[in-house]
């Protein structure tokens, strides 16, 4: 699942590596932002597999940045139900910290849960929610 | 009980009422349709009545338990179905917080421990593993099963309260990758058991 925020900053959900949300801030520069987001796909993958053998306290759902380019940072976070996060920043955003994009992550999460909560929504289908794209609205208004 | 007089059956009397006007519509059910049983029973000799008014019988309730079964197994799939959708919704909410899943065992010991303990307040008491994907949980009181009475009387209708339970833990399975199929199992009643077997791809 793939998730994708861009305004510089973009958000994108994948299951299976196939998207359920994508969402992008300015939406004229689209494609861009899902060739980055879908060629980190196998940064996260790479680190799940070496996770595995990782000890407890690095077996975190947040995995950090995947990868820098000259423009923007990608970040990801996979939850237990194998569902990816990956979120592109612009990188001339230095109030991005960290522990704000990790806030941000759980954000997500929390929303995504509620999404998966909801009798209506099959999983695996597109997030068509009212209340998940405000959310990620809020979150990228703060952002940019 | 004075019995209320014909034609006037008033709902409040119905204890009273409605068994005779159920008596009576049966032998009346019985002579229209099938007088090929009158007419047996009325023409030939001693045992040849009873015998085929036996059968027809037993035709009968063959039919209705058949649709019965086969209703119920409907019913039953229906509430795995359920199940399956619940348990993938709750498995994400518990799992939120939790760190990564190490491997399939570290799974199922979060279902035995923390999963069952939300949902039903106590844990499973007993895990077993072939190490070849084959689980079995065993809960001493399964919760659903309480409130009946202990023994062997109503183990029939258990596996309508323990179709959901299946579904449940299939769906939580689901969600976190592992494709399964899940029994149940109860030979005395507060005590249960679950097989996971594991769906290797």
């Amino acid at each position: 699942m793939e998730w994708f925020l861009v305004t510089s900053a973009a958000v994108i959900l994948f299951l299976q590596n196939y998207p359920l949300y994508i969402r992008s801030v300015p939406t004229e520069n689209e494609l861009k932002f899902h060739y980055m987001v879908h060629t980190s796909l196998d940064v996260v993958d790479e680190k799940i597999s070496a996770m595995g053998k990782a000890l407890v306290d690095q077996r975190e759902l947040y995995l950090g940045l995947l990868y820098p380019t000259e423009d923007y940072k990608v970040y990801g976070y996979v939850t237990n139900s194998k569902v990816k996060f990956v979120m592109v920043v612009d990188s001339s955003n230095t109030a991005l910290r960290d522990n704000e994009i990790r806030s941000m992550f759980r954000k997500l999460h929390n929303s995504y849960t509620d999404v998966m909560c909801n009798p209506f929504y099959n999983p695996g289908d597109r997030i068509q929610s009212r209340a998940f794209d405000g959310m990620v609205t809020s979150m990228m208004i703060q952002v940019c | 009980m004075k019995s209320p007089p014909d034609g006037r059956f008033p709902p409040r009397l119905a204890a009273g009422g409605w068994a005779p006007l159920l008596a009576q519509s049966r032998g009346g059910f019985e002579s229209l349709w099938v007088p090929g049983v009158v007419s047996l029973r009325a023409g030939s000799s001693g045992h040849a009545g009873p015998e085929s008014s036996y059968d027809r019988s037993d035709y009968v309730q063959g039919f209705t338990t058949r649709k019965k079964a086969t209703e119920n197994g409907r019913c039953i799939t229906k509430l795995e179905n359920m199940g399956f959708r619940v348990g993938q919704g709750l498995i994400e909410r518990f799992t939120k917080d939790t760190a990564r899943f190490k491997d399939e065992l570290d799974i199922m010991k979060f279902i035995c421990k923390d999963f069952w303990t939300t949902v039903f307040k106590k844990q499973i008491d007993n895990l077993r593993t072939n190490h070849q994907g084959i689980y079995v949980l065993q809960d001493n009181k399964f919760r659903l099963l309480t409130q009946m009475s202990a023994g062997k009387q109503y183990l029939e209708h258990a596996s309508k309260y323990l179709a959901f339970t299946c579904g449940l833990i299939r769906g939580g399975l689901s969600n976190l990758g592992i494709k399964s199929i899940v029994t149940a199992e109860v030979s005395s009643m507060p005590a249960c058991k679950f097989q996971v077997m594991i769906q290797k791809l």
